[in-house]
């Protein structure tokens, strides 16, 4: 394989992945949340991805169709959420929404 | 020519009655005139869940060894089918408590949804690789957190909703990401595979557990992941409550344990210890946070995140008498848990407001039946004989200890010891009447008569005593399902 | 000379990954987030060529950024003004308690990779001409994965009939809408 190894792309989608939890984290915007679900599950394909270049394997990549179709179906309901939340006039505020009393 | 391989349509059994019942009742909703669809889409739920039960019940006799089907997705065992008769009975009654929630829309279309949330489940507990895993997963969270905002017109329901949506997101993705690192430590996504790929402890297996750990962890509201379950069960219409806290528990628990044990033994000393702590940090957050709470279903939450807690001493044994107590402390923890919830619904429905603990006063005069349910149920959580969380906890700890987890145990009994307490208070408030309100009912002249609730409520009674009285036949049927894991 | 190219197209590409996931975390206004993430999923796309998944790229495209982010644009048109996104993640321990944890996340990543660099990451196993053709994955859905294919079918139903629960409104009642307590 020409290029950068496996590692390479298993370091990026790491550094990915950790900037969407801190995205899901501090965020307080559900949009902005949203996207860096989005982030973090994008992040866990190119893993698989790689990896299934790594072992000649094509179930990663099968895996990987299917995570994306999911998160397509997470996207919408979650788009759903907010504009209910929008069309009520509720503050768009993940902090706000509900205390955080764990 | 492709080979499509072959369809075990007996084991899909389950699973094909909730997703039919679940796709007739979505046509009834829009073809059916409007009178008649709320009565339409229940009785097609409750079938569905009562035949998926069924099902499963026939799947569980003729099983006697696993095996796994349709080209390695999903296997059919004893031990998946138990959870599908647990599952097919909490959603059964979950559509009879669900019966007179008031609802402004879409009433059918609630009852569709629970059933493929039902079918979701049902598949869960049989799903033999990392991506039916995680495709399980999805399907019933989805249904779930549209179920949790359902009530649009409440805002602490859409709330709830946006909230279970983003943390439940957030830990399918550490599953996920936990998923892709196994795959490339082991090359293989089937958990029998993973286990035969001896990987040992290789840096990328072991991080890989760590993350499956964790993502499971969200879902079965093991403390520190837990902190979404108090405002998503206040949040969302108390049936769904009921149904989450039961169904939700009972099929993630046994998925995890499914997965720790068939895809992971080699690492057996690594995820003991860490479900271990899981388990201690759930009983002793879970227990203390619910005594500072004032509203019920907040109580609840966190009684039910402290009873995440026993669950996980029993799997933290990692034998198979811990997974044997693990089953049969899940049938009565289900009844008790959709129980108390409907209960709660039923006071919900006649304040119109969300119940505290002042709004329970004078319950058990006013409403006996109810008022002695929800008395069994706060006995049967907290341990008590005649009920079968009794014995659960019996079992939970004697796993632990011949486990050599005696520290567990410990905790175990403080824990049981402190939650006493806050079950009992519950207990105080239904029988409790102020001077000013005696003898008027709090809410005012006699509340309406709910058949359906009521007959609920009475049958998970049966089951929470029952359970202490037949626990022979479920320990039975527990240690036949804990059979089919590789110990 | 290819070998250099490759490498040349894979910086790009992770440059624009990585600062484009940064863009999505960071910026306060959910429109340019989206379109940072827009930009993600390009990058993406190239290393999945990168790693021989040229259906994944070509989905990826179509699906993800034809069509998702589509919808998450159309979102942040409508939403208009009340779509603005302050900083101001939490309470402060909240903030430092997520700090600490994707600082740990950090840590553990170098330590397994480094760890596994020796053994597991070397050598890439050869592949045919085939290997990420539409082809091979179709089949593969037909025959091992036939299960997960239809599953996923299910899980997008769920999410359009969500969709509809959601996003459509009874008519007003009148007073009888804020009765009951928000």
């Amino acid at each position: 394989m020409s290029g950068p190894g496996v590692g390479w792309y298993l370091i990026l989608s790491a550094v990915v992945f950790g900037t969407g939890a801190l995205g899901v984290m501090l965020r307080r915007s559900p949009l902005i949340v949203l996207l860096s679900l989005e982030l973090m599950l994008n992040a866990a394909n190119l893993a698989l991805i790689a990896f299934a270049r790594q072992q000649g394997d094509l179930d990663g990549q099968v895996f990987a169709l299917a995570v994306m179709a999911v998160a397509a179906a997470e996207v919408a309901i979650g788009l759903g959420l907010i504009v209910a939340l929008a069309r009520r006039d509720l503050p768009l505020d993940v902090d706000q929404a509900s205390a955080l009393k764990g | 020519m492709i080979d499509t391989p072959k369809v075990d349509w007996f084991a899909l059994g389950p699973t094909l009655a909730l997703l039919g019942a679940s796709g007739v009742a979505l046509l009834a909703s829009v073809l059916v005139p409007a009178w008649m669809r709320k009565g339409v889409a229940a009785g097609l739920a409750f079938l569905g869940f009562a035949l998926a039960a069924i099902l499963g019940g026939a799947v569980f006799a003729e099983t006697a060894s696993p095996e796994t089907t349709i080209a390695g997705s999903m296997v059919q065992d004893r031990l998946g089918a138990f959870a599908q008769v647990v599952v097919g009975a909490i959603g059964a009654i979950v559509v009879l408590v669900s019966w007179a929630e008031p609802r402004r829309s879409h009433r059918g279309e609630y009852y569709a949804l629970l059933a493929a949330a039902g079918a979701g489940m049902v598949f869960f507990v049989t799903a033999s690789n990392l991506m039916t895993l995680f495709l399980g997963l999805e399907w019933f969270s989805l249904c779930l957190y549209v179920l949790v905002a359902y009530d649009t017109h409440r805002a602490r329901s859409l709330e709830a909703g946006l909230k279970y949506l983003i943390v439940g997101g957030f830990g399918s993705a550490i599953l996920l990401f936990g998923s892709a690192l196994v795959y490339g430590a082991t090359g293989e996504l089937g958990f029998a595979e993973i286990a035969a790929a001896g990987a040992g402890s290789d840096p990328f297996l072991v991080a890989g557990l760590a993350m499956v750990l964790g993502g499971l962890a969200f879902k079965v509201s093991a403390a520190p992941f837990h902190m979404w379950t108090p405002d998503v069960y206040q949040g969302s219409p108390s049936s769904v409550t009921s149904f989450m806290s039961a169904a939700t528990k009972v099929a993630a628990m046994l998925v995890l344990l499914r997965v720790l044990t068939t895809a992971f033994p080699e690492e057996r000393e690594i995820w003991t210890v860490a479900v271990a702590v899981l388990a201690a940090v759930s009983l002793v957050w879970g227990n203390l946070a619910a005594f500072a709470q004032r509203d019920v279903k907040r109580l609840l939450a966190f009684s039910s995140v402290s009873h995440a807690g026993f669950m996980l001493v029993a799997v933290a044994a990692g034998t198979e008498a811990g997974a044997e107590a693990l089953l049969y402390y899940l049938v009565p923890y289900a009844a008790m848990s959709v129980g108390a919830f409907a209960v709660v619904a039923a006071r919900e429905r006649e304040l119109g407001r969300d119940v505290s603990l002042e709004d329970l006063a004078g319950l058990g005069w006013e409403r006996p039946l109810l008022g002695l349910s929800l008395w069994v149920f706060m006995l049967g959580f907290a341990g008590f004989p005649l009920t079968g969380g009794m014995f659960g906890k019996l079992f939970v700890f004697t796993a632990a200890y011949e486990a050599g987890d005696w520290w567990l145990v410990v905790l175990g009994v403080l824990a049981t010891a402190v939650s006493i307490a806050y079950y009992l208070n519950v207990v105080r408030w239904l029988y409790m009447r102020t001077g000013a309100d005696l003898g008027v009912a709090l809410a005012g002249g006699s509340p309406p008569r709910d058949a359906a609730l009521e007959v609920a409520v009475a049958l998970t009674v049966l089951v929470t005593v029952g359970s202490f009285f037949a626990a022979q036949p479920i320990l039975d049927a527990a240690a036949d399902a804990a059979r089919s894991l590789p110990f | 000379m290819g070998d250099v190219l490759v490498w040349l197209i894979w910086f790009l590409a992770a440059g624009g990954l990585l600062a484009s996931g940064a863009a999505v975390v960071s910026v306060s206004n959910p429109f340019y987030s989206a379109l940072a993430l827009i930009a993600n999923l390009a990058s993406l796309a190239v290393l999945y060529l990168l790693l021989s998944a040229e259906f994944l790229a070509a989905a990826q495209v179509l699906v993800y950024a034809g069509s998702v982010m589509v919808m998450f644009l159309f979102v942040v048109a409508y939403l208009g003004g009340r779509a603005d996104a302050p900083w101001a993640g939490g309470p402060p321990l909240l903030r430092t308690a997520a700090l600490v944890a994707a600082i740990a996340l950090l840590v553990e990543v170098v330590v397994v990779l480094g760890l596994a660099w020796g053994d597991n990451l070397s050598d890439p196993a050869e592949i045919s001409a085939a290997f990420g053709s539409p082809g091979a994955i179709g089949e593969l859905f037909l025959t091992d994965h036939l299960l997960a294919f239809e599953i996923t079918s299910i899980v997008l139903l769920v999410a359009a009939v969500g969709g509809v629960i959601l996003g459509t409104t009874p008519r007003r009642r009148g007073e009888n809408e804020h009765r009951r307590e928000a």
